[in-house]
């Protein structure tokens, strides 16, 4: 069906109205049933959102001064320079096949520093596996590096990549990890399962590269690489051929089959038969281990004291106590995401103990945040903070905010600092709206980079650690007797004194004793319950 | 993709500048419609139509500069 003018402008409205956030419950539903009978309404809903993604690109490589922290004063712009810098910013490589609505594309290779062991990948799941001989084998839970081949002999093996894609390896395969949003099968066979959050992962080989929208697929390489058999379970995958001769992407959608070769794309034989013994169940052992956490819902309001549910922590978290005493007659009470939160307005802050925060110990930290539009750089430090005593950390605290310098990323979107470096997001958060923020913290047996840190904006990857410049102002040390709090609302400065303040509203906090992986940190911001 | 962003870049080239000025407002990080209207001097309402006008004919110039390239 081709698309009518009068259908594409209804579509186009539909689309502006969520890039520019103004969609309302009765365009939700026209646009929602656009999406399900239309596959061209589908294809231009990706190109407008691929679009706005570039934009966001573009804009924030023009964007070179940085703001100063007065509300509502413009950053400072170098417009002179606008049509020399259009021209260098389209050489730059952005993937812009796909965008989830209000986020970036999936990162480019150039967010992180090159001379940098990343990891971004984790061994999930088995049944009857075996690493091929001569290779490196892959503990339960043991985390896959940027560029490793993973060679699997015999049984199965389930990777879940940072992006939130799954991947079920069947032996014998090959496939290379590149990146937590993209992977090559080299040969062998794959089904690869990709919830909304993991869209725009590929799967590629040499004759035919798959883009996921929303879906469950898999592939299967022969040992040559000369042909590609893709078969979609579910929802539908855009696959481009890379044969010479076609390489014009074809939609495939559920129960659809197709063999892509150097001599050209064809039917797969059998294919009922091949997606019959693909529903059949694996058997599959999931490696999970127990989670501990605390969680503080901020639901309180008359009290400036809030407090902690521990469950599976070998010490209990304590209450969060609000220091509001100099400044502000009452304690701070809002509406929040779930119920009520705390409203941090520039000058309170609480403390609370989280025992082993501490330590270089694995953890997630997780929370919603409303930042306002008119945040001041002065108020961006911090949502959560704690001080760390650590030989390899240096005693560096963690600082998990908004970025306020221009120069090593973009203005206002998520920013972790710990020992010896930082992780920036991409998705701006001073837009006055709520977002869930979840930072995994993983221990690194190297002591140059002692630690592996992956933030998380409304469930999607948002944002790697990178080492930080000497001299940078996060290295600062704190007093011992900051061992195992939590400061929530300041800056952490030396001796542990509480600095600077931030401004804005902060609901449902949980720390977890471990890394959560990208389906679990999901499910608990749709659900707001840990899986225990 | 380098081509699809490439072509990005030459469409917005061809833009008027205070077009071009009101969509890089609009998404440089942090940015809002309601600042990149105040700034360009525009109402909210004109703001919105013109973004929404801008957007589709960034998508028809893309889409025309890559099947031209197609068929070269």
């Amino acid at each position: 069906m081709n698309l009518s003018d009068p259908e594409i402008l209804e579509l186009n409205e539909l689309c502006n109205a969520v890039v520019d956030g103004t969609i309302d419950e009765a365009q939700k539903a026209a646009l929602s049933n656009w999406l399900m009978r239309s596959e061209e309404a589908r294809r231009f809903y990706v190109r407008v959102t691929g679009l706005s993604a570039s934009l966001c690109h573009f804009a924030a490589e023009l964007q070179t001064g940085e703001p100063d922290g007065t509300a509502g004063q413009a950053p400072r712009r170098r417009w002179p320079w606008i049509m020399g810098l259009l021209a260098l910013a389209a050489s730059v490589a952005v993937l812009v096949r796909l965008a989830w609505p209000n986020h970036p594309l999936p990162q480019t290779e150039t967010t992180v520093a090159t001379n940098e062991i990343e990891y971004v990948a984790q061994l999930t799941g088995g049944k009857d596996f075996q690493w091929a001989t001569g290779t490196s084998p892959i503990a339960p839970r043991g985390r896959v590096r940027k560029g490793q081949q993973v060679e699997l002999a015999q049984g199965f093996a389930e990777i879940t990549f940072d992006s939130g894609a799954q991947v079920l390896l069947q032996g014998p395969a090959v496939l290379d990890v590149n990146s937590a949003w993209s992977a090559t099968l080299k040969h062998g066979k794959l089904t690869a399962s990709l919830p909304p959050e993991a869209m725009g992962f590929s799967i590629s080989n040499p004759t035919v590269e798959v883009v996921d929208i929303g879906t469950e697929f898999t592939m299967v390489a022969d040992a040559g690489g000369a042909a590609t058999e893709v078969l979609v379970l579910k929802g539908e995958v855009e696959a481009a051929p890379r044969t010479p001769g076609d390489q014009q992407p074809i939609v495939l959608r559920e129960k659809d089959a197709r063999r892509f070769a150097n001599s050209g794309v064809s039917s797969v034989h059998d294919s009922e038969q091949k997606f019959e013994e693909l529903r059949q169940p694996v058997g599959l052992e999931r490696f999970v281990s127990p989670i501990g956490y605390a969680h503080w819902s901020f639901d309180e309001t008359d009290t400036g004291t809030f407090k902690a549910e521990s469950f599976g922590l070998p010490q209990s978290a304590t209450d969060a106590v609000l220091d509001w005493s100099k400044s502000s007659p009452t304690p701070s009470h809002t509406k929040g995401h779930t119920q009520g939160a705390l409203r941090f307005d520039g000058s309170v802050y609480a403390r609370a103990a989280f025992p082993g925060i501490s330590e270089n110990s694995p953890h997630t930290v997780l929370f919603w945040v409303r930042v306002p539009k008119d945040a001041n750089a002065s108020n961006a430090y911090a949502m959560v903070a704690w001080g760390v005593n650590n030989k390899q950390l240096g005693s560096h605290p963690v600082h998990i905010t908004w970025n306020r310098n221009a120069s090593e990323g973009p203005w206002g979107v998520l920013r972790t600092d710990y020992g010896g470096g930082y992780a920036l997001g991409s998705v701006p958060l001073r837009d006055g709206r709520w977002h869930h923020v979840a930072v995994v913290f993983i221990p690194r047996d190297d002591p140059t980079s002692p630690v592996e840190c992956k933030q998380y904006v409304d469930g999607r990857l948002d944002g790697e650690g990178k080492p930080s410049s000497p001299g940078s102002d996060i290295f600062m040390s704190t007093s011992r007797n900051d061992n195992g709090a939590i400061l929530l609302g300041c800056r952490l400065r030396i001796k542990g004194t509480p600095g600077e303040r931030f401004m804005g509203d902060m609901d449902e906090l949980f720390i977890t004793d471990r890394a959560l992986a990208p389906h679990e940190i999901v499910r608990l911001m749709n659900t707001n319950r840990v899986d225990e | 993709m380098d081509q699809r962003h490439e072509a990005l870049g030459q469409c917005l080239q061809r833009l008027h500048p205070r077009d071009r000025e009101l969509l890089l407002r609009r998404y440089e990080p942090g940015g809002t419609v309601e600042e990149a209207a105040k700034r360009s001097g525009r109402t909210l309402q004109t703001a919105y139509k013109a973004l929404a006008r801008l957007r589709k004919l960034l998508l028809d110039c893309v889409t025309t500069r890559l099947s031209q390239a197609e068929a070269a």
